[in-house]
């Protein structure tokens, strides 16, 4: 069975503030106690456009690298559907997930270059697309659309079917749940160590002006 | 100038050594001063934790070169700087080195003492005294081995190979790698939430894993469950149990 967070646009100045942080987190809460089990979480219009309003290390450790951490150390797979403009800490998010999949309206970029440290999304990113994909959009600010997100293997598939995600998390669904954890774990384990230390490491740099 | 600048925050004491015109080399009277910001922190009820560090440019460069070419052996066993070593090696409060740039030698063998270390991003971590004809003479042999086993100690003590910090990381040494701008506050930062804790159980704490490095392990865990008996008969321990249980902070009063 999947579960479902609907990650709804709150608009400006609240995108991943604390109210949808602490919603996630719940999310993410729930489905650490059914291994194996999907989580697909529905981002809807610019809902994970982040720009950090506080970027406090205790902030950026302990909330929102904690975020991506629990994503990305989910015991089940995590299937990311969105639809607008992932930045920041959403990027890191989204990058953190299992699967992604995305709307043609969707969009890719690291945002601010806080908002890029504050989001983490740097050691998936070069993982995912290499580092010079990682190194151009942090220096320029440059966004990517779907298809060329698609290109770089950052979304598995872009479609414009609003149930796509869903589809995608029903066939993820039909996993025996013993080998989804073990599957989940496998792929979690392999760069733990090396995550959480290069998450620590930025979560100092966010703060430096 | 006094060679070590010392400020308390809140329960956290930090020593900073500030030579900058000899790159902090630990001369005599640094390593005295040190000592002497030891036993301050040590005296004073407040302090729970003591940060040591050189500030977010360099912590220190090794020994006083000049000084050691006019040292004899005589003067070397006779001098305080033995004594120096010996109170830090015996400090009995959590340390917490902060340490960026040069991390060299003695330097290194004082981060060493330490119970922890956070390393700036800019942090060079090495023993290069095999550079001049001698090894080191405060731990660096004894505790590079313990923390990173001989093999790669002896890339350091005997190939006078310098590290970087997430080098040092990876061999067990540091604990943190943080922006160097930033060093000392999280050294803060880390010195405060052990501060947070129980002073009596950090402080038996620390006494069991320094025992670790000292004895076989039967002794050990005698040593750590005598310890443990003896936490079992403090107020901390009931305020921590009693915290847990009705799921609000500890009010930890060290006895």
């Amino acid at each position: 069975m999947t579960q479902v967070h609907e990650a709804t646009d709150p608009g400006a100045g609240e995108r991943l503030g604390p109210a949808a942080r602490s919603a996630l987190l719940d999310a993410l809460k729930r489905h650490a106690r059914a291994p194996g089990e999907p989580l697909l979480i529905r981002v809807q219009g610019d809902a994970w456009r982040h720009e950090p309003d506080d970027l406090a290390q205790p902030v950026v450790r302990g909330q929102l690298h904690e975020l991506v951490l629990r994503v990305h150390a989910a015991p089940g797979p995590v299937i990311v559907h969105v639809d607008g403009a992932v930045r920041g800490l959403g990027f890191g998010l989204a990058l953190a997930a299992d699967l992604r999949v995305a709307a043609p309206t969707a969009t890719f970029g690291t945002g601010s270059p806080a908002a890029f440290l504050a989001g983490g999304a740097g050691r998936f990113l070069a993982g995912v697309a290499g580092t010079g994909v990682l190194a151009h959009l942090a220096w320029t600010g440059a966004t990517l659309d779907a298809e060329e997100a698609l290109r770089h293997g950052l979304v598995g598939s872009v479609s414009a079917d609003p149930d796509a995600g869903a589809a995608l998390a029903a066939r993820v669904a039909t996993v025996a749940p013993g080998t989804a954890s073990a599957l989940a774990r496998a792929l979690r384990g392999r760069d733990r160590p090396e995550l959480t230390a290069a998450l620590d490491y930025e979560s100092w740099l966010a703060g430096v002006e | 100038m006094e060679p070590v600048g010392y400020a308390v925050h809140d329960a956290v004491a930090v020593a900073t050594i500030d030579r900058p015109q000899t790159r902090n080399a630990l001369s005599a009277d640094v390593l005295c001063a040190l000592a002497a910001a030891m036993d301050r922190a040590e005296a004073d009820p407040e302090v729970r934790v003591l940060v040591l560090t050189g500030g977010p440019r360099l912590f220190a460069s090794g020994a006083d070169i000049r000084e050691l070419r006019r040292t004899s052996p005589a003067d070397y066993l006779l001098s305080e700087r033995l004594e120096c070593w010996n109170r830090f090696a015996r400090f009995g409060k959590p340390a917490v080195a902060a340490v960026a740039g040069y991390v060299l030698g003695g330097g290194c063998e004082l981060a060493m003492t330490c119970d922890a270390v956070v390393a700036a991003d800019s942090a060079v971590f090495g023993q290069p005294e095999i550079n001049l004809g001698i090894i080191p003479g405060a731990g660096g042999t004894q505790r590079w081995a313990r923390v990173a086993g001989r093999f790669r100690a002896a890339e350091l003590v005997l190939g006078g190979r310098l590290v970087d910090a997430w080098t040092a990381q990876r061999m067990g040494l540091v604990s943190q790698v943080v922006p160097a701008e930033r060093v000392v506050e999280a050294g803060i930062a880390l010195a405060s939430s052990i501060a947070a804790r129980s002073p009596v159980a950090a402080r038996l704490g620390k006494q069991a894993l320094r025992t670790a490095e000292e004895v076989g392990l039967t002794a050990g865990l005698a040593h750590e469950r005598s310890l443990l008996l003896t936490l079992l008969s403090t107020d901390d321990h009931i305020e921590g149990i009693d915290a847990f249980l009705e799921k609000r902070p500890a009010r930890f009063t060290g006895r």
